[in-house]
């Protein structure tokens, strides 16, 4: 997106893209390998297996950092993610969630804190927003750092914790297990859901 | 649906009906001046267009009825019915329905459909019975030489049953002759080239992304300093190669050894240049054309000003018969390109001006003729361009307001004293015409109520950034003047930094900016005061007023916005005076509400949001919070013992009703806040009894947004709004609106004229018990 102005290092939607290329070429390469007799067995075991009993359903997922806490949305429920902008406070309106209104690629967009909202302390300085909602329930919150688009199996997902630690776990859709990469050791993140996102945001004007 | 463009089925029924009924009611009303058999076929394919649209989405009332209409015009068209009043009258009736019906909602229709059955039954057995006998077979003759003195006798004044069609005679001929002042007789839809129905929203979406093309295609100019840049570079490389040049050869090498690396820079050199005068090109038709196609899109958003005035001549039609006056509609200026936001807006204005003119101002034909006036009055709308802004003048030839009448009108309902009013020149009596229930007639009648109506004009204009004045002479006639923005989405603003955010004050609503020095800032009696031309204006702080946090920097009364006029002007202190920019309005995001203060948003050309103050509402809350002194939503704390306040919620669209009622209610003793539409208002009333009961609810019925029978239907489905008395005043004053009202929830239903006596106070006095004990207790009694 050209949304950001032209700097000497990549900007950060330019690394997300780097980096996303770099893993798929890593996929490449993770293709192309001879396959071992383990993993011939195992696929031979799975292609022999009736269709409906395997269920691997793969879905990307955006991995973001909010304070301490890594959580995803699913990659489809995103409208866009674009660096921070100026974030205008509303008279009469702007309170512990509602931050105000952003020019997002030209849309006026409703701004939410997501820690506020989610009960999740964030840090003063955020990278990117992300964008959910349809046009007219558009909302924007402020993520801390965007990690990028991970592949995850729907299968191996678990439901929602019982016990409520935050607010957060309300908006959870299910939590997945992100492997490790470069740096970040793998985790079990809450995939958010956005409808429930954005009716907790919508709350706040209520 | 996509190849439906976003519009369900339904609601392109209902576009193609509210054309055609337009259409209809329009050619009808002309037909009957004419009498030409010609000028029926277009209203013939109106009535058959409708009945195929209601076909195809099996709506059978509204088939049946077009059915009917396009027999009976069928007949007229083939010269097998004479073209009557009274014929016409039916039609009308028919239209209408089908008008009201292109109105409804889908999920509404069987409803409606209900309700409206026995009508359309009626208006088809009156359509199917053979026409009605007429007195006179033969047309009356087309267009007599106009001043003619109309040799009928005087119309009576109430409405002729329709069996009794005679005594209409010279209205016909005066339709005709002031169809014949305007374009070509087409009746209708006239095609202005072709077109295609878009949504408003597609076409902001469109407004915002053509805008943000702009601003892209500027950001593109980085892109040519970097290329200047590397070119700067490459210049910066020769150099270097000289100097090595110049080593080498002290060194006693061969300087011909760098001529390689010399011929490529300059290859480079070559290759950059082209290459920037390609970008510099590339940037500046991008520029050109996003600027152009910017400007394209924000001109489609003009509509001719006849889209405004395609029903007035109708109405005029019927309101004239209905008074047993003669007058004739002139229209002027219809192709006047005006924004599609202004033109909603007029819809209301015009037509109370209009039954204001011909209420109050036409004389009878029979006054008309002992002045010696043509028996005929002639109502003018004119609509130009004038000075960037548009100027719309409803003129009459009737018999003008009399200023000394006017004068003792306004002593005696005491708005004034009498040595005040002996001192108000002309335009200031007139001015008084724009209060809320204020009447210059002597008896009420249906037409304009009592008076109301007037006070619309003026608040619309003003809410939209316009002002609107009255001239008259006696004997002669009244003139109404509104100057209006031609568009309303574009808008010159000026840009301040308040508590760090970047707001605009629109230009127009700013009396004068001031930047003075400490010194002529003083406090009086603890309020900041600031001297303007001798007179002291009262100063506040904008932060303190959007409840924005306190401004950063310690003297901010160095900048100052005055707002308002005359005695009545306060000055809003803020942070920074930004300049003045052209700003594109954007609505709030609905989900906000009505904020309060603001009134849209935009995005400045730098790419950064800013939010447009509303200066009206900023202004009565500086008002208040100077002369109360407190700010809205602050609670007071009165000293009546322990005894609660009584709280009161007002809820008027009009800046001017909500005053008066705010005024009379806290004269009686109440605590009142105010909310701008149904929205508003349900926000406020949940935000209100949150901190303990409300006592009382007044709603207006037509506002944007949420209207008062949604409003209070909402409140009543709240049980925590389940028993607190909610008072209607509306300007609707038909029995339906009032069973509407009563229905929805509503405790009482007053009409707007009810601030002129007692009903009002009479009214919330019985509604609320707990006033008569707390007025014992309190000071201010009210003073009936």
């Amino acid at each position: 997106m050209s949304d950001t102005p032209p700097t000497s290092e990549p900007s950060p939607e330019r690394a997300l893209e780097m980096r996303e290329r770099e893993s798929l070429v890593q996929m490449r390469a993770l293709l192309d390998r001879p396959l071992p007799a383990e993993d011939l067995r195992a696929n031979t075991e799975l292609v022999s297996t009736r269709a409906e009993a395997r269920r691997t359903e793969m879905q990307s997922v955006l991995v973001f950092d909010l304070g301490e806490e890594r959580l995803g949305i699913e990659a489809d429920e995103s409208h866009r993610v674009v660096p921070c902008s100026a974030v205008r406070r509303v008279p009469h309106r702007t309170n512990a969630v509602f931050s105000g209104i952003a020019n997002i690629g030209g849309e006026l967009t409703l701004v939410a804190h997501a820690g506020s909202a989610l009960g999740v302390p964030q840090g003063a300085r955020q990278t990117h927003f992300v964008v959910v909602g349809a046009q007219g329930a558009r909302w924007a919150f402020a993520v801390d750092r965007v990690e990028g688009v991970r592949r995850i199996d729907r299968a191996n997902t678990l439901p929602p914790p019982t016990t409520v630690r935050h607010a957060a776990d309300g908006c959870t859709k299910y939590l997945a297990e992100i492997a490790a990469t470069d740096g970040r050791a793998g985790a079990l993140v809450s995939v958010l859901d956005a409808e429930r996102l954005s009716a907790v945001f919508a709350r706040s004007l209520a | 649906m996509s190849d439906l463009g976003g519009f369900s089925l339904h609601e392109l029924f209902r576009g193609e009906a509210e054309t055609h009924a337009g259409a209809l009611s329009e050619g009808l009303v002309r037909l009957e001046g004419t009498s030409d058999a010609a000028t029926v076929e277009p209203l013939m394919r109106a009535a058959h267009s409708i009945k195929g649209a209601a076909r195809v989405i099996g709506l059978d009332i509204a088939v049946k009825l077009a059915h009917a209409m396009e027999d009976v015009l069928v007949a007229m068209q083939k010269g097998r019915e004479a073209i009557q009043p009274a014929r016409i009258d039916q039609l009308l009736k028919g239209t209408d329905l089908l008008a009201s019906l292109a109105k409804i909602e889908e999920a509404a229709v069987p409803a409606w459909s209900s309700a409206n059955e026995p009508a359309v039954d009626a208006v088809i057995a009156e359509l199917r019975a053979p026409p009605p006998a007429v007195n006179a077979p033969a047309p009356p003759p087309v267009a007599q030489p106009a001043p003619a003195p109309a040799p009928e006798p005087a119309p009576a004044p109430v409405q002729p049953p329709p069996s009794m069609p005679a005594p209409i005679a010279p209205e016909p001929a005066a339709i005709a002759a002031a169809a014949g002042t305007q374009s070509a007789p087409a009746v209708a839809a006239p095609s202005r080239g072709a077109s295609v129905r878009v949504t408003a929203e597609k076409l902001d979406r469109l407004l915002q992304l053509a805008g943000e093309t702009m601003l892209e295609s500027r950001r593109l100019g980085s892109l040519r300093e970097e290329t200047l840049e590397l070119k700067r570079e490459l210049v910066r490389l020769e150099d270097e190669l000289d100097r090595l040049r110049a080593a080498a050869r002290r060194s006693g090498l061969d300087p011909a050894m760098l001529a390689p690396a010399r011929g490529l820079i300059e290859k480079g050199r070559s290759r950059v240049l082209s290459h920037l005068l390609t970008v510099e090109g590339a940037i500046r038709r991008g520029e050109e054309t996003s600027t152009q196609l910017y400007h394209e899109v924000l001109s489609s958003r003009m509509r001719p000003f006849a889209d405004a005035t395609a029903s007035l001549s109708r109405t005029v039609r019927d309101l004239a018969r209905q008074l047993g006056k003669d007058a004739r509609l002139e229209i002027v200026g219809e192709q006047v390109p005006v924004d599609r936001d202004v033109l909603v807006r007029l819809d209301a204005p015009l037509n109370h001006m209009l039954r204001n003119a011909l209420d109050h101002g036409v004389e009878t034909p029979d006054e008309r003729r002992a002045k010696g006036k043509p028996a005929q009055a002639t109502l003018r709308v004119e609509a130009r361009h004038h000075a960037g802004m548009l100027r719309i003048r409803v003129s009459d030839d009737g018999r003008g307001i009399d200023l000394d009448a006017l004068r003792t009108r306004i002593v005696r309902k005491s708005l004034a004293t009498d040595a005040i009013a002996s001192t108000l020149d002309r335009q200031e009596l007139l001015e008084f015409l724009f209060l809320p229930g204020f009447s210059t007639a002597a008896q009420v009648t249906d037409i304009s109520g009592r008076g109301v109506g007037l006070d619309v004009v003026q608040s619309t204009a003003r809410e939209i950034g316009g002002t609107a004045r009255i001239d008259t002479e006696l004997g002669r006639g009244t003139v109404f003047e509104l100057e209006l923005p031609i568009t309303l989405s574009v808008i010159r603003a000026l840009l301040v930094d308040v508590a760090g955010e970047t707001l605009a004050f629109p230009l127009a609503r700013i009396e004068r900016v001031l930047q003075p020095a400490a010194a002529e800032v003083r406090s009086v009696e603890g309020r900041m005061q600031v001297l303007v031309e001798g007179e002291s204006i009262g100063v506040i702080d904008a932060a303190r007023v959007l409840a924005l946090a306190e401004s950063r920097r310690a003297n901010v009364r160095e900048n100052l916005v005055v707002l308002g006029s005359g005695g009545d002007r306060y000055a809003v202190a803020v942070d920074a005076l930004l300049g003045e920019e052209d700003l594109v309005v954007r609505a709030l995001d609905q989900r906000l509400g009505k904020v309060p203060h603001l009134s849209a948003a935009a995005v400045r050309e730098s790419g950064e949001p800013v939010l447009i103050v509303d200066a009206e509402d900023m202004l009565q809350s500086v008002r208040a919070a100077l002369n109360e002194g407190r700010l809205r939503g602050a609670k007071p704390t009165r000293a009546i013992g322990a005894r609660r306040t009584l709280r009161a919620l007002v809820v008027d669209d009009s800046a001017t009703v909500r005053e008066v009622e705010r005024q009379l209610l806290s004269r009686m003793g109440f605590e009142v806040e105010t909310a701008v539409d149904g929205l508003d208002g349900l926000h406020t009333a949940r935000d209100g009894i949150a901190s303990g009961p409300i006592d009382l609810i007044i709603s207006d019925i037509d506002m944007p947004r949420m209207n008062g029978i949604e409003f209070v239907r909402a409140l009543r489905s709240d049980p925590r709004f389940g028993a607190v008395p909610i008072v209607v005043v509306s300007y609707k004053d038909r029995e339906e609106d009032r069973l509407a009202g009563l229905d929805a929830g509503a405790t009482a239903y007053l009409t707007k004229g009810a601030f002129q006596d007692s009903t009002f106070a009479d009214t919330v006095r019985d509604l609320v018990p707990a006033l008569a004990q707390a007025g014992r207790g309190a000071r201010a009694g009210d003073e009936a």
